[in-house]
């Protein structure tokens, strides 16, 4: 029998209790097949898995869906710790930030007068400084008892610049004329 | 004889929203009208939650997603077009719910932290039926049995097969509710009725 029917279309069939095809009614393997399809159906229409419910639960559900209605528009209460420790940690996230993108502070210009060179000088520790500054012999530099405040400053220049950073040389260079410009950077 | 006994209709679906009752609804609880939605909880509630327990099997849960279904209706009410019906909008709703706490149920028991150690489907039965004293014991026999069945059912499948079979709603109206075509809904439905066959096979109530 090359006309058997489907499943789908006994499915049907058994679904909606049309008048089934002749082959169906001829046919005892289509027919036994279609009867246990509507056999199923009614099977499970006679017992859908029920859950029980009665008017006050009803009631109760009603009256829980209008609470979840209500939270939900009341606004979220948080904890009074979470904002402080939100607003502290971003303050230490912003601190770590500057400190590392700081720029170097420009150093403050160089005042070339003899009083402030002096001070400086005074401030220095190395053992050469000290000499230069206590006017000792050791030094073929500084061994000249006849040395004039113009060859002492040029010294004191040639040292500063010598040690100076790029940033301080750079502010150091603006503060020259020309004439001085080319010779501070003719080598 | 059996069978005739048996053959209880299941209760009939509701015709689809449309009737100038629901809209008047639809359209006070758009002008704000609280009453309104109230009206609309109590008036779908039971057999939503019917479907949410025929597909999740748990009846605290059915009832948390039927909530939760409601509560997510009323804040996105605007979204609802009217193009289907309201009670097709709950299900839909309710169908995406269900398959999220499946899909949950089913992690949790892939990471064995289920707090039954169950398989994850969970299924209690109800026995509510109604039915002649006599036949008390058979009908048990019967929730039991087409309970174990539909709940064997893949989570799609056992939600098609309620919507189409419970609720009698029409393949459009499901293939609506679980964003799928017309052509998948009849395959999954049919797939299901199959599958139903060779579970209750075995159960001497196919015997007619």
């Amino acid at each position: 029998m090359a006309n058997h029917l489907n499943d789908d279309d006994l499915i049907s069939l058994a679904e909606t209790r049309d008048q089934p095809p002749a082959h169906v009614k001829a046919c005892p393997q289509c027919a036994a097949r279609l009867r246990a399809f509507e056999r199923t159906l009614e099977l499970s229409a006679a017992a859908p898995p029920t859950m029980d419910w009665n008017r006050l639960q009803a009631g109760a559900f009603l009256h829980r869906v209008r609470r979840g209605i209500h939270q939900q528009r009341q606004p979220r209460v948080t904890p009074w710790w979470q904002p402080a420790l939100a607003g502290a940690t971003l303050t230490v996230a912003v601190l770590m930030m500057f400190r590392v993108m700081a720029p170097i502070a420009p150093a403050p210009p160089i005042d070339p007068s003899p009083a402030a060179v002096a001070q400086v000088v005074d401030g220095w520790t190395d053992p050469q400084a000290a000499a230069i500054s206590a006017g000792g012999s050791d030094d073929p530099l500084t061994s000249e008892p006849d040395m004039t405040d113009a060859e002492l400053l040029s010294l004191i220049d040639a040292y500063l610049i010598d040690t100076a950073s790029e940033d301080e040389l750079l502010l150091t260079l603006g503060d020259f004329n020309d004439e001085e410009m080319v010779a501070a950077l003719d080598p | 004889m059996q069978r005739e006994s048996l053959a209880i209709v299941s209760t009939p679906a509701e015709p689809p929203s449309t009737d100038v009752g629901e809209q008047t609804l639809i359209d006070r609880i758009r002008a704000g009208d609280e009453a309104a939605f109230d009206e609309v909880v109590l008036r779908h509630h039971e057999r939503l939650i019917q479907f949410i327990y025929r597909v999740v099997g748990d009846r605290d849960e059915a009832a948390d997603i039927a909530q939760d279904t409601f509560i997510k209706a009323h804040e996105r009410f605007s979204d609802f077009r009217g193009s289907s019906g309201l009670f097709t909008w709950l299900y839909r709703i309710a169908y995406n719910e269900s398959i999220s706490l499946l899909r949950r149920r089913k992690l949790r028991s892939y990471l064995r932290i289920g707090t039954d150690g169950s398989t994850g489907e969970g299924w209690d039965r109800a026995l509510s039926i109604e039915s002649d004293p006599t036949q008390h014991l058979e009908s048990e026999q019967l929730q039991q049995e087409v309970a174990a069945a539909v709940a064997a059912l893949p989570p799609r499948q056992r939600a098609i097969f309620s919507m189409r079979h419970y609720e009698e709603m029409s393949h459009a109206d499901i293939a609506r509710v679980i964003g799928r075509s017309e052509g998948a809904v009849r395959a999954n439905y049919f797939h299901a009725v199959r599958k139903l066959r060779e579970q209750l096979s075995d159960s001497s109530l196919m015997q007619p």
